[in-house]
C-alpha cells in the first residue's frame, strides 16, 4: 500500500504551512473582518442572499476516483451523494433535523403501524417529461433490495419490500417487517433517492431522474456538468449550469478556489481553515452550529472494564474535552453532552456538559477494580481528525491508570466486525441524523449496541408510535438513559467548513454538510 | 561495419530469457492477488460497514467474495489471460474504469521521460566530467536535495510559486468531461515538471556516478595520457560506458514514473492512476488494486527484459561472449 490518508493529511497540513507562509511573503493581507494575528472566524450558514438566475457554478466535492457513479442508490463519495441529490429528487428530506416532504407529501401510518399509505406529489415529472407514478417508488424500492445493490438499505430492516402494492396512480401501500409509527422520518434519515421504473443504466443523455438538474457530461472521479430543469416542481432553480468537480485533496480544493478555477470548495480541514481564505472576495464559511457533527466513542459493553456502568460513568468524567476541542476543531466546534443526535428533533439538548471530575473518575475506577485495565480504542481517519482524537483520549485516559492504546487501522477495513468486536472503544463521528438513524447506525453491531431493557422499549416505542407526544416522551426517556448509563462518549461538536466565493449563495445543508443540496445554489443579485 | 548473424545460442539465451518473464509473470500474479486480498479490509466493509454485519454479508455473498481464495485467484487469472481485467466492488468492469485515466497518466510520463533523457544525460556527464570541482558539487547538491525532498512537497512548492504566486499556471490540474489533457495543455506543465524534477534527481546521479567510474578506468586514462582530445575520449570510450547503465536507468524510471506520480497527481488533481489507486486502497476496492499492481508489474518487467537486451546489444563483450 503505497499511501495512507494519514499521509494524505499530513500532507494537506504540510502544503497549508507552507500556502499560509507563501501568503505572508507576498504579502496578501489579512482576510477583512479578522483582526491582524488573528485568525478571522467562520462565516455562518450557507449564503442566505436571494440568489440571480444565470450563472455556472462551479464546486469542488472530494470524490470516488473512477469509481463514481451516476446510480443515485450506490452514491457513495460526497460528490457522487451531491450529485445524486441535485438529479434525482427523495420521498422526504431532512430539514432542520426533521422530515420535510419532497417526491411524497404524506406517508400515513396503518393504527397498527404495521403499514403506511405513500401518497406522491401531483404534477412531478421526470427529466424526459413523463409524470412520477407510484410504480417508480415501488421499482426504486425493489432495486435498493437487490443483494448486490450496494445500498446500504438501513430501510431493509423496516420495509416488507416484497410486499409493496401500487394502490393507484400516486398512492402506495408499503407493509413494514415491525411496528414503524413515522414514516416520513425514517424515509427522509434513509436518504432514499427515487428511480424511474425500469432505470437500468445510468449514462448521461439518457439517464431521467426529476431533480432541479440533468446530466450533460460525466466523467467519474473529474466532473460532471448539470444543467437546470426548468420543470422542477420546486420551481426553476437560478443557476443555470452546475459544474461538480471531484477533487479528493483538500488543500487542492482550496487551491482551486483561491485560483478562481472553481466557486466553492467543501469540506475544509480546520488546519487549512486556519489559514484563512486567501484572498479577497473569498470565505471560510461554517455550514452553523445545529449543522455540526458528533466526534466521540462507542463504548463496548459486551467485555470487560465497558460492561462495568461505573467505568462508562468515570471516563466521560475524566476526558478533557476542551483539550480535545481545541486540538481537534482548533476551535472551529464546542464540547458536547455525550449524546449523538445534536440538531435532530426530539435531540436532548438541556443535557449539560458533564463537568470534569478525575478524582470522583479515579474512584469510581477503583471501586470497579477496573484500576490498570486494558482499554483497546479502535480508529480510522475516514474524517479528519479521528485518529487525533483517539491518540488524544488514550492519553487521557492513561493519565486517569489504564492501559489505553489506540489500535489505528485503514479505513476500509474499519469496520470489520471482529476487529470492532476486539476494541473496547470504538470512535465514531455522526451528523444531525434524525435520532431513529442515530440510534440504529451507534448501535449496528452487537459490540457497539447497548443491551438494556429500558433502552430497547423506549427505542421501540420510539420507532413504532404514531402519537408524536409518546414518541417526543420516548426519545427523551431513551437519551435519559444513555447519560444515566449509557456506552456513548460524544465529547465534542465539530464545524463543516468550506471555502467559497462571497457571493455564493443558497447551498442548502440537509443530511449533511458535507453533501449539501445544491438546486437552490446560485451567485447573489 | 557488418552484423553478424545471431547464432543458435543467441536465440536460445532470448528464449529463455523470455520463458523466465513468463515464469515471473505468473509469480507475480499470485503474488499480487493474494498479497492485495490480505490488505484489512474489503469493499463491502468499507462501503456499507455502518449499515451492519447482516447487509456485509448478504452483499459479500452476492459479490462471490465469500468463496475460497483459491478458486477467486483462479477465476481471475483465466480473466487475465482473456484480457478481462475482473469487475470492481462498483459493479464496472476494471478495463473500462482503467483505460483512460492509464493514458493520462501514460501522457505526463511519456513527456517526462521525452524531457529527461537528453537533460539527465547532460546533467550527469557533466557533473562527472567535474567531478569534485565547484560544479560537480552545484550539481550533485542540487540533484540530491530534489531526491530527499518528498514529491508532495516539491508539488506543493510549485504550486506555491507558479500557481499561487506568479499566477503562471492553474493550481490544479482540471481536465474538463468528454476532454482530455492535450486540449488544455496548461494542466500539463506543473505535473511534468514535479515529475521531471524527481527523475533527473535519480537517474543524473546515477548517470554521474557512472561518469565518474568510466573516467577512472585505465583505458580512459590511456587515450587521456596519450594526447588524445578529450571530445573524441568522451565520444569513443566514456559514453559506451555510460549509456547502457543510462539506458537501464531510464527505462526504469518512465515505469516507475507511470506508478510512481500518485502523489503528484494527488496535488494537481490530475485525473490519473494515481487517485484511482488512492481511493481503490481506501475503499478497499481490491479488484481495481490488483489489476493496476498487475498492469504496473508486468510494465516493470518488460522494462527491466529490454534493459538487459538493450545492454546486450550496446556492450559488445556481452553481445557475443558465451553464458
Amino acid at each position: 500500500m503505497s499511501v495512507s490518508r494519514r499521509e494524505l493529511l499530513r500532507l494537506a497540513g504540510i502544503t497549508a504551512g507552507l500556502s499560509a507562509g507563501g501568503c505572508l511573503l507576498a504579502a496578501c493581507g489579512s482576510p477583512p473582518g479578522g483582526p491582524a494575528g488573528a485568525s478571522p472566524g467562520p462565516v455562518r450558514g450557507g449564503g442566505t442572499a436571494p440568489a440571480r438566475r444565470g450563472g455556472t457554478l462551479r464546486l469542488a466535492f472530494a470524490g470516488g476516483g473512477a469509481s463514481e457513479t451516476l446510480d443515485p442508490l450506490a452514491a457513495y463519495s460526497p460528490a457522487d451523494l451531491v450529485r445524486s441529490m441535485v438529479v434525482f429528487d427523495r420521498l422526504f428530506t431532512v430539514t432542520d433535523g426533521a422530515a420535510a416532504p419532497a417526491l411524497a407529501v404524506g406517508a400515513e401510518p396503518a393504527a397498527d403501524a404495521r403499514s403506511f399509505v405513500l401518497t406522491l406529489r401531483e404534477g412531478v415529472t421526470w427529466h424526459d417529461g413523463s409524470p412520477l407514478r407510484a410504480a417508480d417508488v415501488a421499482y426504486t424500492l425493489a432495486a435498493l433490495t437487490a443483494p448486490t445493490s450496494g445500498a446500504a438499505a438501513e430501510l431493509t430492516a423496516y420495509l416488507d419490500v416484497a410486499k409493496v402494492s401500487v394502490t393507484g396512480e400516486r398512492t402506495l401501500r408499503v407493509p413494514t417487517l415491525r411496528p414503524v409509527g413515522d414514516p416520513a422520518t425514517l424515509l427522509a434519515g434513509a436518504g432514499l433517492p427515487v428511480i424511474k421504473e425500469g432505470t437500468k443504466s445510468f449514462r448521461p443523455g439518457e439517464l431521467a431522474g426529476t431533480g432541479a438538474f440533468r446530466v450533460t457530461a460525466f466523467e467519474a472521479g473529474r466532473e460532471a456538468r448539470l444543467t437546470r430543469y426548468e420543470r422542477h416542481w420546486g420551481g426553476a432553480p437560478p443557476a443555470d449550469e452546475l459544474v461538480v468537480l471531484s477533487i479528493d485533496d483538500p488543500q487542492a480544493r482550496v487551491n482551486a478556489v483561491r485560483d478562481g478555477q472553481a466557486d466553492y470548495a467543501s469540506d475544509i480541514p480546520y488546519a487549512l481553515a486556519k489559514a484563512g481564505a486567501g484572498a479577497a472576495g473569498l470565505e471560510i464559511r461554517s455550514a452553523g452550529e445545529r449543522r455540526r457533527t458528533g466526534y466521540g466513542f462507542v463504548l463496548n459493553t459486551t467485555r470487560a472494564p465497558m460492561s462495568d456502568p461505573g467505568v462508562r460513568m468515570a471516563l466521560r468524567l475524566a476526558v478533557d474535552r476542551q483539550a480535545l476541542v481545541d486540538a481537534v476543531f482548533l476551535g472551529y466546534g464546542g464540547p458536547a453532552n455525550d449524546l449523538y443526535g445534536h440538531g435532530a428533533q426530539y435531540f436532548a439538548s438541556d443535557v449539560p456538559v458533564l463537568t470534569r471530575d478525575v478524582a470522583r473518575a479515579r474512584e469510581l475506577i477503583k471501586a470497579a477494580g477496573a484500576e490498570g485495565a486494558r482499554v483497546t480504542i479502535r480508529s480510522a481517519d475516514y474524517e479528519t481528525g479521528l485518529n487525533a482524537s483517539t491518540e488524544l483520549f488514550a492519553e487521557q485516559l492513561r493519565a486517569l491508570g489504564l492501559d489505553a492504546r489506540p489500535q489505528i487501522v485503514p479505513p476500509a477495513a474499519y469496520f470489520d466486525p471482529d476487529g470492532l468486536a476486539g476494541a473496547d472503544a470504538v470512535v465514531l463521528p455522526l451528523g444531525p441524523h434524525p435520532l431513529s438513524v442515530i440510534f440504529t447506525r451507534s448501535a449496528a453491531y452487537p459490540s457497539l449496541a447497548f443491551a438494556d431493557p429500558e433502552l430497547e422499549r423506549q427505542t421501540a416505542t420510539a420507532v413504532s408510535t404514531t402519537d408524536p407526544r409518546r414518541r417526543e416522551q420516548a426519545w427523551r426517556a431513551a437519551q435519559r438513559v444513555m447519560t444515566e448509563r449509557g456506552n456513548w462518549i460524544v465529547w465534542g461538536l465539530g464545524d463543516t467548513l468550506s471555502l467559497t466565493r462571497a457571493d455564493v449563495t443558497g447551498i442548502e445543508a440537509r443530511d449533511s454538510a458535507k453533501y449539501p443540496y445544491l438546486g437552490k445554489a446560485g451567485f447573489a443579485a | 561495419m557488418r552484423r553478424p548473424a545471431p547464432t543458435a545460442r543467441q536465440v536460445r539465451a532470448l528464449a529463455n530469457r523470455l520463458i523466465v518473464a513468463v515464469f515471473l509473470l505468473v509469480l507475480l500474479s499470485l503474488v499480487v492477488y493474494v498479497g492485495v486480498d490480505l490488505l484489512p479490509g474489503d469493499p463491502v466493509t468499507a462501503r456499507l460497514g455502518q449499515a451492519g454485519p447482516a447487509r456485509v454479508a448478504e452483499v459479500r455473498a452476492g459479490l462471490g467474495l465469500d468463496r475460497p481464495l483459491a478458486t477467486r485467484y483462479l477465476d481471475w487469472a483465466a480473466g487475465l489471460l482473456r484480457g478481462d481485467l475482473g469487475t470492481s466492488a462498483t459493479g464496472r468492469p476494471v478495463a473500462e474504469m482503467l483505460s483512460a485515466r492509464l493514458g493520462n497518466s501514460m501522457l505526463p510520463a511519456a513527456i517526462t521521460v521525452v524531457l529527461m533523457v537528453p537533460s539527465s544525460l547532460a546533467l550527469g556527464v557533466t557533473a562527472g566530467l567535474f567531478r569534485g570541482r565547484p560544479a560537480d558539487r552545484i550539481l550533485s547538491t542540487a540533484l540530491l536535495l530534489v531526491v530527499s525532498v518528498p514529491e508532495f512537497v516539491l508539488a506543493g512548492g510549485l504550486v506555491l510559486v507558479f500557481a499561487a504566486g506568479l499566477r503562471w499556471l492553474p493550481a490544479v490540474s482540471l481536465v474538463p468531461a468528454g476532454g482530455n489533457p492535450l486540449d488544455t495543455p496548461a494542466v500539463l506543465v506543473l505535473p511534468v515538471t514535479a515529475l521531471l524534477l524527481l527523475a533527473l534527481g535519480y537517474a543524473g546521479r546515477i548517470i554521474r556516478a557512472a561518469t565518474a567510474a568510466a573516467l577512472r578506468a585505465p583505458h580512459v586514462e590511456f587515450l587521456r595520457l596519450n594526447g588524445i582530445p578529450p571530445r573524441a575520449v568522451l565520444a569513443r570510450a566514456v559514453l559506451p560506458a555510460v549509456l547502457p547503465v543510462a539506458f537501464q536507468v531510464w527505462l526504469t524510471t518512465a515505469v516507475g514514473l507511470v506508478g510512481g506520480a500518485v502523489l503528484v497527481e494527488k496535488v494537481f488533481a490530475y485525473p490519473g492512476i494515481g487517485e484511482v489507486l488512492i481511493t481503490a486502497v481506501q475503499t478497499g476496492d481490491l479488484p481495481v488494486v490488483q489489476a493496476l499492481a498487475m498492469i504496473l508489474g508486468a510494465a516493470m518487467l518488460v522494462a527491466l527484459l529490454l534493459a538487459d537486451l538493450g545492454t546486450r546489444a550496446m556492450v559488445p563483450s556481452l553481445r557475443t561472449a558465451p553464458r
